[in-house]
C-alpha cells in the first residue's frame, strides 16, 4: 500500500511536469496554430537561465524568477521573429520543420555557452524531504503541482475573459478575418510566443532540481508534453493537464508492475489506443471542423 | 514556386547553421612541434548530443598528450597534429565522422569514442581502413570481434563484471545482491556479465531492474529493489542518471547501498549526487591517490582545462602516450605500427599498467573506493 501511494505520488509529480510543459505547447497550438517541436528547449533554456542567475550571479530566488521570465520572453520573441515569422505563410509542415531547426540550433548554442557537463541545481528548497506517515514527499514536487494548477487557472481566465486572450484565439482561428477586424497579427503572434516561452522556462526553473540541468533535458519532456496534449485533446488546456498527469502515472505504474524497460512502449501504445478510441482526446471538441 | 524556393532556402540555411555548429571538426593547437611533415592522429568523439560531457574529457586527455609531445619536439622531429571529428553521440554520426577523417585528414591511427555502440558501428570501417584504432569502449565485443586493428585501452566489461562481483561477495561479504542497469549495449551486457559472475560465486541476484537512458524517474525500480530485500545494489549507468538515482534513493529514504561502476564513479556524478553519494561503493578506473606523478598530472589537467581530470582524460592520455611511443619506435607504416602497439608491455601510465594481449586488450584492473564526505576513498586495487 505504501509502495502504491509512493508510486502514485511520483507519477503525479512527473505528470505535473509534463502538464506544465504541455501548457506552453498548447498555447502555441491555440494561439498560432503551430506544433512547436522546440517546446522542450524552452524548458532547457529556462533551467540554464535559472542557473545563470542564482548560481553564477548569486542572486536571490525571486530575482532569478524575474530574470528567467524576462530572458525567456525575449527568447520567445526572437524565436518568433527568426524561426517562425518568415515561414508563417509557407504551410503548416514548413513551420513545424522550422521549429526543429530552432531546437537543434538552441541546443548547440546552449552547449557552447553553458557546456555539456550536467549541472546541479537545488533552489529553492535544497534537498529537503517531508515525511508524511510512511510516505516521503519532495517539496519541489508540491511546488510543481501548485504552479501547474495556478498557471492552468491563469491561462483559462486569460483566454476566456481578457480581450487579448480573445484576440489570440481569433488570430488562431482565422488570420485574415482577424486582420480585417483590426487585430495586429504580428504583435499577437510575438506575444503568444513570449508567453509560451515563459511557461516553458518556468517549467525549466521548477524541474531543474528534479532533473538536473543538461542540454538534453528538454528533449524528453518536450516529446512527452506533445503526447500529453494529444491524449488530453488537441488544443485543450485542461486536456493538456489531464493528459500529462495520466501519462506520468501510467509510466511509473507500468515500470513498477509490468516492465521498466518497456514503459515508453506502454506510453505509446496508450497514445495509439487513445487515438483509435477517442481521436479527439479526452477534452477534445466533439464538433467537426468547418470545411 | 516562389514559396517552394523560400522553403528550400530556409531549410538549407537551417541545415548550414546547424551543421556548422553540430558537425564541425576541429584542430587542437599543435604546440611547437618539430620541423618535418606532421603526423596526423584522428579522434572521433562526442562533442554534441547526450554524451558530449564525456567527449570533452576524451579530447582534453588527447590534447594534453599531443601538446606535451610537441613541446619535446614531436615524434622523431615531426610534430603531431590531432584532428577531431564530432560523432553527435550517435552510431551513424561516428561512422560519418570516421569516414570524413579518413577521406580528408588521412590519419596514421585513430582514437574511437568511449561509447561501445558507437565503437561497434565504426568497427567494420576500421577493419577496412587498416589503421590502428585505440578505443576506450568497454564492451567485450570491441576486441572480441577478431579485428586485428582494434586496441582497447580500458578495462573491458567482462573483467569489470568479474571484479565487481568478487568485491561484492568476497570483500563486502554480501549475499543478497540486486542489479540496476541502463538499457542499451553497455548496460545490458554489463548486467548480464555481472549476473553470470555472481552466480559463479554462488550468489543469485535477488532482483534485476533496468531503465532507459533519458529516464528521470526511478522510484518504481528502486522500490522494487528495496522490497526484494537486497543488501547491495550493483549498478551500471551514465553520470547524469547515476546522480539522479542516488539522489532519489536518499529522497525515498531507502536503506540501499550501491556498488557501482564507470558512470557513477565520475566527478560529474558525484557533483550531482552530493551528500546522497556518501556511503556507497564505487568501482573506479582511476583515482587520484597518493602517487605524486598522478597528483601532478591531475593538477595540470585542472589548470589547463578548468575541469577535474577523470578516468577518460587519463585513459586517452595514456592511450596517446602508448601510440606515440609506438610511432617513435616503428614509424607510421600501419602493419609495423600495429605490431609496435601490440608489443607494448608493462607501460606505466596514469591509470595503471598496460600490457597488450593478442586480442588487443591491455589493462585489467579496478580501484574500489567508498564515498566519504563526497569524496571517494580508496579501499583496494583489484587486478583481474
Amino acid at each position: 500500500m505504501t509502495m502504491l501511494l509512493q508510486l502514485l505520488l511520483s507519477g503525479f509529480a512527473m505528470g505535473s511536469i509534463y502538464a506544465l510543459v504541455a501548457l506552453g505547447f498548447v498555447l502555441l497550438v491555440n494561439g498560432v496554430n503551430l506544433i512547436n517541436l522546440a517546446q522542450g528547449e524552452f524548458v532547457m533554456v529556462g533551467a540554464f537561465f535559472a542557473y545563470t542567475f542564482s548560481t553564477m550571479l548569486g542572486l536571490p530566488y525571486w530575482v532569478t524568477i524575474l530574470g528567467v521570465i524576462a530572458c525567456s520572453a525575449l527568447f520567445g520573441i526572437a524565436f518568433a521573429r527568426i524561426g517562425y515569422w518568415p515561414l508563417r505563410n509557407a504551410g503548416v509542415a514548413t513551420a513545424i520543420i522550422g521549429t526543429v531547426g530552432v531546437s537543434v540550433f538552441t541546443k548547440n548554442i546552449a552547449m557552447n555557452v553553458w557546456g555539456p557537463i550536467p549541472i546541479y541545481y537545488s533552489e529553492p528548497f535544497g534537498r529537503m524531504v517531508l515525511q508524511v506517515g510512511s510516505i516521503r514527499i519532495v517539496p519541489q514536487h508540491l511546488l510543481i503541482i501548485g504552479t501547474t494548477i495556478a498557471l492552468l487557472i491563469a491561462v483559462f481566465l486569460f483566454f476566456e475573459k481578457t480581450r487579448l486572450g480573445l484576440m489570440m484565439r481569433a488570430v488562431s482561428e482565422d488570420k485574415s478575418a482577424a486582420a480585417l477586424i483590426g487585430i495586429k497579427i504580428s504583435s499577437v503572434t510575438l506575444l503568444t510566443f513570449a508567453i509560451s516561452a515563459v511557461f516553458g522556462a518556468i517549467a525549466g526553473l521548477l524541474v531543474a532540481p528534479v532533473f538536473f540541468i543538461t542540454v538534453e533535458m528538454g528533449t524528453m519532456v518536450g516529446l512527452k508534453a506533445f503526447i500529453a496534449s494529444i491524449i488530453g485533446g488537441w488544443g485543450s488546456i485542461p486536456g493538456a493537464i489531464v493528459g500529462g498527469i495520466i501519462l506520468g502515472i501510467l509510466e511509473v505504474m507500468s515500470a513498477a508492475y509490468v516492465s521498466a524497460m518497456y514503459k515508453d512502449v506502454f506510453a505509446f501504445i496508450f497514445l495509439i489506443l487513445m487515438m483509435i478510441i477517442l481521436p479527439r482526446g479526452i477534452f477534445g471538441e466533439r464538433v467537426s471542423e468547418k470545411v | 514556386m516562389k514559396r517552394m524556393g523560400r522553403l528550400v532556402a530556409s531549410l538549407v540555411g537551417i541545415c548550414l547553421v546547424a551543421s556548422s555548429l553540430a558537425g564541425c571538426g576541429g584542430q587542437a593547437p599543435s604546440g611547437k612541434g618539430g620541423g618535418g611533415e606532421p603526423i596526423v592522429i584522428g579522434l572521433v568523439t562526442s562533442m554534441t548530443g547526450g554524451q558530449a560531457a564525456s567527449g570533452r574529457h576524451v579530447l582534453n586527455g588527447l590534447t594534453l598528450a599531443v601538446e606535451e609531445w610537441n613541446e619535446k619536439g614531436g615524434i622523431n622531429g615531426r610534430p603531431i597534429k590531432l584532428v577531431h571529428e564530432d560523432d553527435a553521440s550517435q552510431p551513424s554520426g561516428a561512422v560519418n565522422a570516421f569516414n570524413k577523417l579518413m577521406a580528408q585528414s588521412k590519419p596514421v591511427a585513430v582514437f574511437t569514442p568511449v561509447f561501445s555502440n558507437l565503437v561497434l558501428a565504426m568497427e567494420p570501417y576500421i577493419r577496412e581502413a587498416k589503421i590502428p584504432a585505440l578505443s576506450g569502449g568497454t564492451n567485450p565485443k570491441i576486441t572480441g570481434s577478431g579485428n586485428k586493428w582494434m586496441f582497447r585501452i580500458k578495462t573491458s566489461d567482462d573483467i569489470n563484471a568479474k571484479l565487481i562481483s568478487e568485491f561484492a561477495v568476497k570483500e563486502l561479504k554480501k549475499k543478497k545482491i540486486a542489479i540496476l542497469h541502463v538499457t542499451g549495449e553497455y548496460g545490458t551486457s554489463a548486467a548480464a556479465a555481472t549476473k553470470a559472475n555472481l552466480e559463479r560465486l554462488g550468489v543469485k541476484p535477488v532482483e534485476i531492474q533496468s531503465y532507459n537512458i533519458e529516464d528521470k524517474e526511478f522510484s518504481a525500480q528502486l522500490l522494487k529493489i528495496y522490497r526484494s530485500g537486497a543488501e547491495l545494489v550493483i549498478a551500471w549507468g551514465y553520470p547524469p542518471d547515476a546522480g539522479l538515482i542516488l539522489t532519489q534513493v536518499k529522497q525515498l529514504g531507502l536503506p540501499l547501498t550501491f556498488l557501482a561502476g564507470s558512470g557513477y564513479a565520475t566527478q560529474d556524478a558525484l557533483n550531482l549526487a552530493k551528500d546522497a553519494a556518501n556511503g556507497h561503493y564505487l568501482m573506479m578506473d582511476f583515482i587520484v591517490g597518493s602517487d605524486p606523478k598522478v597528483q601532478e598530472w591531475a593538477s595540470k589537467v585542472k589548470a589547463k582545462f578548468n575541469t577535474e581530470a577523470n578516468f577518460l582524460t587519463g585513459t586517452y592520455y595514456d592511450g596517446a602516450n602508448i601510440l606515440f611511443r609506438a610511432i617513435q619506435s616503428a614509424g607510421t607504416e600501419p602493419e609495423a605500427l600495429r605490431q609496435a602497439i601490440l608489443d607494448t608491455k608493462n607501460y606505466e601510465g596514469i591509470i595503471g599498467t598496460y600490457s597488450f594481449d593478442e586480442k588487443g586488450d591491455s589493462i585489467r584492473q579496478a580501484y574500489f573506493a567508498q564515498v566519504r564526505d563526497g569524496k571517494p576513498v580508496l579501499i583496494k586495487l583489484y587486478k583481474g
